[in-house]
């Protein structure tokens, strides 16, 4: 396999404030992989995402797409990426077809080819009967759909997500990730940034954890969890009157607890054994008066390996 | 360039499918121009002008008052502004201002003569006068010409006063001249009724309503014309509006995600940034022909010689154009550009005669309107529909240009302190 994406020492430092957005990443993307980024609001994957789209100059670094550099030849970087931005870039005025057209105008393309690709799009996205529609009748999925219809259109070598099924109900969110999943199969490499850990699970040959702008793990899921050890996640539901923070803090001293996270009404903690840890953790609760309505044992996961590197939880 | 022209075009598309930017572009300036026009000057003759108002005369007084107040009506100085059909036929008359073919009818009755020196006197009776009828002369106004039918409702009035005053003054000299002996009451009659005749032919010899008289003065083209002057007026009013909403889409863009969009496909900021520019242009040249042409057709402006028209509106919205440049490069947000083009459209508007005529603003107000788009073709288009040629709006059209130019420096000087 050959890196379609090459990133070296990039960092972002945003002036005047003086914010350190991204802060000497590395990583490289193989042809044909799913890649997410993965990591909470904030941790710097969309600094990333727009410094290899080239919106964005970086600070110090450099990054590679398709062999050029994003400093010195962001046009032909541009020719080689399809971009799928957080936000719905589309005309609410003008008809997907038309939304599409002006888009492929834009990345030079016309004529019967354009008009070629705007049909296979709108087939693939499955809008191929709303393609006389103006986009400002369309529901949040549909847009999210055509959203990612206008990067496919000039069949980049690369398409980078950022954040596509941000505030859409679970089927469009359902129909998103089998339409991501069904354009690797087809070939098409995509960079995805991702602040679920389902999605990232669901759908990435790799994974980079990003916080704070640090790239602070990157491999394989299998590679990831690894890095957790054998432990397994035990997730305590309590009832909502209930505080998590005096029972967490207790628990931080339980034999065999490796760390413990509250969110809400929640404690996550990663044990080496779910089975023996509950007695004694249900103990606990029972000693602190603190009820708790339910109990979940999961296997290693993305969020294990966050909470294991950050000491928060991926929502936190 | 075909990047350029793919923005462009785009944002003309997306302009003209907004219904609330239609109605500022189009039915707001149009609808303005008919108001304006109606309210000061009305809208019969076609060009706009007042002029040739119908209005029947029925005369029933057999009297000479009767045939003064008719000769009023008929007189050399209200030819051009009145079109008087005088009839016996008072239903024909009715009639006619119920069918809108007339403005109003001057129902004169039968006793205006009697009301105002009574035939007693003739008898020497001196309660003749205290007996006398009381006429009433009824203007039968059309509701639907309601300046019209005022115009001629003052000459009426106007004649009745100086009639009115006349017979009182005429009361008061015979009285006095009685009491000192000077007249005997046997005369009182024939004096009376020449000092009552001498008013009413001084109120018909004398011009009653100076519509035309007064602009005269000032326009050597005769009547001021108030529909040639607002259509263009108000076309240029909401080109304001127009660009400067243009100015405020560049600002969208980012606000809407698409800006970034563009940017990352393989265009340049510069063919972004010209695309906007180019769809500004052509959106305001767009509703500038429109409004011309409209107003052309339906209203019967004339603009006179294409060759200077196309010449003066290309020039007229590039300086527009460069305006909303400034704006759009001057404002940090989209809602700050709105406002602020909506505070610089009417400040144009007053600063430059958009809403009255130039002449009547101070020289100093005058002067400073040069800034502005507004006033420089106003100007050119004042000149085309008083029949100028493009000789005539070379200057205009070169102070346009001039502000272009300036204005478009200025805004890539602030465009790259902004965004440098």
């Amino acid at each position: 396999m050959t890196a379609i994406v090459r990133v070296q020492n990039l960092s972002k430092r945003y002036m005047p404030e003086n914010v350190l957005a991204v802060d000497d990443v590395s990583f490289e993307i193989q042809q044909g992989e799913i890649f997410s980024l993965l990591g909470p609001n904030g941790a710097g994957k969309t600094t990333t995402i727009s410094m290899l789209s080239c919106l964005l100059a970086p600070t110090a670094g450099d990054a590679f797409v398709a062999g050029h550099s994003v400093i010195r030849e962001p046009m032909a970087v541009k020719r080689a990426i399809g971009v799928v931005p957080q936000e719905i870039a589309l005309y609410n005025v003008l008809s997907a077809r038309e939304n599409l057209v002006f888009w492929g105008r834009m990345y030079g393309m016309g004529g019967r080819e354009l008009s070629r690709r705007v049909d296979e799009v709108l087939q693939q996205v499955g809008l191929a009967d709303r393609a006389k529609s103006r986009v400002g009748t369309f529901s949040g999925g549909m847009k999210r759909r055509l959203n990612i219809a206008v990067g496919l259109l000039h069949k980049p070598q690369i398409v980078y997500m950022d954040e596509p099924t941000v505030g859409i109900d679970p089927q469009s969110r359902r129909n998103i990730l089998d339409m991501v999943k069904e354009l690797n199969r087809e070939g098409m490499t995509v960079l995805y940034t991702t602040h679920y850990m389902e999605e990232a699970q669901e759908l990435s040959h790799r994974v980079g954890i990003m916080d704070h702008g640090k790239l602070i793990a990157l491999g394989t899921q299998k590679e990831l969890t690894r890095l957790v050890g054998e432990h397994e996640t035990l997730r305590l539901h309590l009832a909502e009157d209930q505080a998590a923070e005096p029972l967490a803090e207790a628990l931080r001293g339980v034999p065999g607890v490796v760390r413990v996270s509250t969110a809400d009404h929640e404690i996550v903690l990663i044990v080496p054994e779910a089975e023996d840890a509950l007695p004694p953790v249900i103990t606990k609760a029972n000693e602190l008066g603190v009820k708790v309505r339910s109990v979940d044992i999961q296997e290693p996961t993305l969020e294990a390996v966050f909470l294991h590197l950050t000491g928060r939880a991926l929502r936190d | 360039m075909r990047k350029i022209l793919n923005v462009a075009w785009k944002d003309l598309v997306t302009t003209f499918r907004d219904p609330t930017a239609l109605i500022i572009m189009l039915a707001a300036p149009y609808a303005l121009t008919l108001v304006m026009a109606f309210a000061f000057g009305g809208l019969s003759g076609g060009g706009g002008g007042l002029s040739g108002i119908p209005v029947f005369v029925v005369n029933h007084d057999g009297g000479e008052f009767g045939g003064y107040l008719q000769q009023t009506f008929q007189s050399p100085d209200l030819a051009d502004l009145l079109d008087v059909t005088v009839t016996a036929d008072e239903a024909a008359a009715r009639a006619a201002v119920d069918a809108n073919k007339a403005a109003a009818a001057v129902v004169i009755p039968a006793d205006l003569s009697e009301s105002i020196v009574p035939s007693g006197l003739a008898s020497g009776d001196p309660s003749a006068l205290a007996n006398r009828p009381q006429a009433v002369v009824e203007v039968y106004a059309n509701p639907d010409r309601p300046i019209s039918a005022g115009i001629v409702r003052g000459i009426v009035d106007q004649f009745l006063s100086r009639v009115s005053a006349g017979a009182a003054g005429g009361q008061v000299a015979v009285s006095q001249l009685i009491a000192s002996g000077l007249l005997a009451p046997q005369e009182a009659l024939t004096k009376g009724m020449e000092i009552g005749e001498r008013a009413a032919r001084q109120a018909t010899e004398t011009r009653l309503i100076a519509v035309k008289g007064e602009t005269a003065a000032e326009d050597p083209q005769g009547g001021f014309d108030w529909l040639t002057y607002m259509a263009p007026s108000m076309a240029i009013l909401f080109l304001m509006f127009t660009v400067s909403n243009g100015g405020k889409t560049l600002l969208a863009e980012r606000d809407w995600g698409t800006l970034p969009r563009l940017l990352a496909t393989p265009t340049t900021a510069f063919q972004v940034l010209g695309g906007k520019v180019c769809g500004i242009y052509l959106t305001g040249l767009a509703q500038m022909g429109i409004l011309l042409v409209a107003s052309r057709l339906m209203l019967g402006v004339k603009y006179g010689p294409l060759s200077a028209v196309v010449p003066v509106t290309l020039a007229l919205v590039a300086a527009a154009t460069g305006w909303a440049l400034v704006l759009a490069a001057y404002a940090r947000t989209a809602g700050q550009a709105n406002q602020m083009g909506t505070i610089l459209s009417l400040a144009f508007g007053g600063l430059a005669g958009n809403f009255f005529p130039r002449q009547a603003l101070p020289q100093w107000i005058r002067t400073a309107s040069l800034i502005t788009p507004n006033a420089w073709g106003l100007d050119a288009f004042n000149k085309l529909t008083a029949g100028g040629t493009l000789g005539d709006v070379l200057v205009p059209i070169a102070g346009l240009l001039a502000l272009a130019v300036v204005l478009f420096i200025a805004a890539s000087v602030i465009f790259r302190r902004q965004y440098a």
